[in-house]
């Protein structure tokens, strides 16, 4: 279970280098999302209230769990009582204070986690455990994805936002560094968009900060000008910061804003329509404003795309542009996030939709 | 030892930490310092609101691994930038953000755009300083950034009064700091690693 703190300390080779001695399935942390690369054969994806069906499920048939710095949120690891009952844990973080604070762990190791697992492959290979390529880990993997590749609500209209993220992977370089705002349009990324390149996707995983991801994507580009960056976001988060568009445009740190535009605080109505029967209550953004028109009066691109093929345009356009690109897209507001670990549930819980 | 204002000093500072960017909006309380930005050697972004210089410094420093910087005025610049200071905390990015402060003076009286900032930063960040005369500048500056991106990192906040930004004093530089009561581990015990290689070997499947 790899977290935040692989990416922090630039770990991703010698986690790779662990992953395939043990030949061991690897899960992330939403944190730790892009510290291995997700088209690897052994690579699962986040875990968590909205991980991936698959790595909610692997975990909980695991012998022992190898947590990474990691700090066992409760976001991720749904009822600390449940998480890891009867397996053995080993905890590696740089931060003391993490070690037994949400969990109980049966052995500790404190340092730099990079330092720590290039001792720790040096360590196993010495008494050589590599497995051969046929690990029963690997078969279990494919089955549990083709499993809930069936089993997890999905949606028949021609743009969704898991079609929409597919489409982007799919034309966006595996270099590029993506940002999320905070809501349904995050957990959309954590599901939809897989990360190759180790160490490209940021997200205010933590606090949950809605407004993070425009800014935090300008400051990424300020940081490495030479790949595309983009903000995978939704109206309501992009909403809170979008004022930036005026650095973005006038500091020429040019960033795709990839808006996944419902007009709704989307996971807060998400929870209304789960939790409290439908009675919403302050989640309607009604039409305002035009976000392709707010791109505009910055001097940026402004783009609405309504369809797979008006996005896949749009996305190409903001590739070549030298400013600034806000890409509209309609999503339908009944869309919702699954799968779905309700708070106060464990994982074993998790729910589908379907 | 070389005789400069405050404001020169953690100009300075900066540059010797290899800073390349800052990100940040100027007020009343820290003109001194964009007095002196004038002639610094990095780049200047101008943010529309705080916060976002705060996003802004803490996806740059995810990328580089290495502290990002903002600068805010006292008050409503200072607490504007707070969102962002939290978010980098939570997600152990490292940062130092430096805020201009109502002048020594004044620090108490419910001056103009005065907030206790190192009071509200204390719980969302690893350290806050307040420098109470200029030579301590440099070393502050040091030490911020030596805690922001050691052992776990983490947002640092440097408050600076406007008097201690303006007064002169003979600076010296530390090329090294060390900061009492704090030592982060970076090699780990090896009996632990021990027993973890261990329990991985008798894993199933192995």
């Amino acid at each position: 279970m790899a977290g935040g703190g692989v990416i922090l300390s630039g770990a991703f080779s010698e986690l790779q280098a662990l992953a395939e001695i043990l030949m061991a399935p690897v899960v992330t942390t939403f944190k730790g999302k892009g510290s291995f690369p997700e088209n690897h054969p052994l690579a699962m994806g986040p875990i968590g209230m909205h991980g991936h069906a698959e790595a909610n499920k692997m975990i909980l048939e695991a012998d022992c769990i190898l947590a990474v710095g990691a700090r066992f949120s409760d976001r991720s690891v749904g009822r600390y009582d449940e998480f890891g009952r009867g397996m053995n844990i080993i905890h590696m973080d740089v931060d003391p204070a993490e070690i037994g604070k949400n969990k109980s762990v049966d052995v500790a190791v404190v340092g730099d986690v990079k330092s720590s697992l290039r001792t720790l492959v040096k360590m196993l290979s010495k008494v050589s455990v590599r497995r051969d390529q046929n690990t029963p880990w690997l078969k279990r993997r494919e089955e549990l994805i083709d499993h809930y590749a069936e089993t997890i609500k999905d949606y028949p209209r021609d743009l969704t936002a898991r079609k929409a993220l597919k489409k982007l992977r799919e034309i966006l370089p595996a270099d590029s560094i993506v940002t999320t705002e905070v809501g349904q349009c995050q957990m959309w990324a954590s599901l939809h968009f897989d990360v190759i390149t180790p160490g490209t996707f940021f997200s205010s995983t933590g606090l949950g900060t809605m407004g993070f991801g425009f800014p935090a994507s300008i400051g990424a580009k300020a940081a490495r000008s030479e790949v595309h960056v983009v903000d995978i976001a939704g109206d309501a988060s992009f909403n809170m910061t979008e004022n930036s568009l005026a650095v973005s445009v006038l500091d020429q740190l040019p960033v795709i804003v990839f808006l996944m535009n419902n007009y709704m605080l989307g996971m807060v109505a998400q929870w209304q329509r789960t939790f409290y029967n439908r009675r919403y209550m302050g989640v309607h953004q009604h039409s305002c404003p035009d976000y392709a028109k707010i791109a505009q009066a910055y001097g940026a691109q402004g783009i609405k795309a309504q369809s797979l093929s008006e996005l896949e345009l749009a996305v190409r356009a903001a590739l070549k542009s030298e400013i600034a690109t806000v890409i509209d897209i309609t999503i339908d507001p009944e869309e919702d996030v699954y799968p779905f670990v309700v708070p106060g549930t464990g994982l074993k819980d998790m729910i589908t939709g379907s | 030892m070389v005789e400069m204002i405050g404001a020169k000093a953690l100009i300075q500072a900066l540059e010797k930490e290899g800073v390349d960017i800052v990100f940040g909006l100027p007020g009343g309380a820290n003109l001194p310092i964009y007095d002196a930005l004038v002639e610094a050697n990095f780049r200047h972004i101008l943010v529309r609101h705080e916060q976002s210089a705060a996003h802004m410094a803490d996806g740059y420093a995810r990328i580089k691994r290495k502290a990002g910087v903002c600068f805010a005025t006292s008050g409503p610049g200072a607490t504007n930038l707070i969102t962002g200071i939290a978010t980098a905390y939570a997600d152990s990015s490292p940062m130092v953000a430096v805020t201009g402060q109502v002048p020594t003076a004044m620090i108490g009286k419910d001056a103009f755009q005065e907030t206790d900032i190192i009071g509200v930063a204390n719980p969302c960040t690893k350290y806050a300083f307040q420098p109470r005369s200029p030579n301590e500048i440099p070393e502050t500056i040091k030490k911020a950034f030596y805690i922001a991106e050691s052992g776990r990192p983490g947002p640092v906040l440097v408050d600076i009064p406007k008097d201690v930004q303006q007064g002169s004093a003979d600076m010296s530089f530390p090329e090294f700091i060390k900061v009492r009561g704090y030592s982060p581990v970076i090699d780990a015990d090896l009996s632990q690693l021990g027993r973890a290689v261990e329990i991985l070997y008798n894993a199933s499947g192995l």
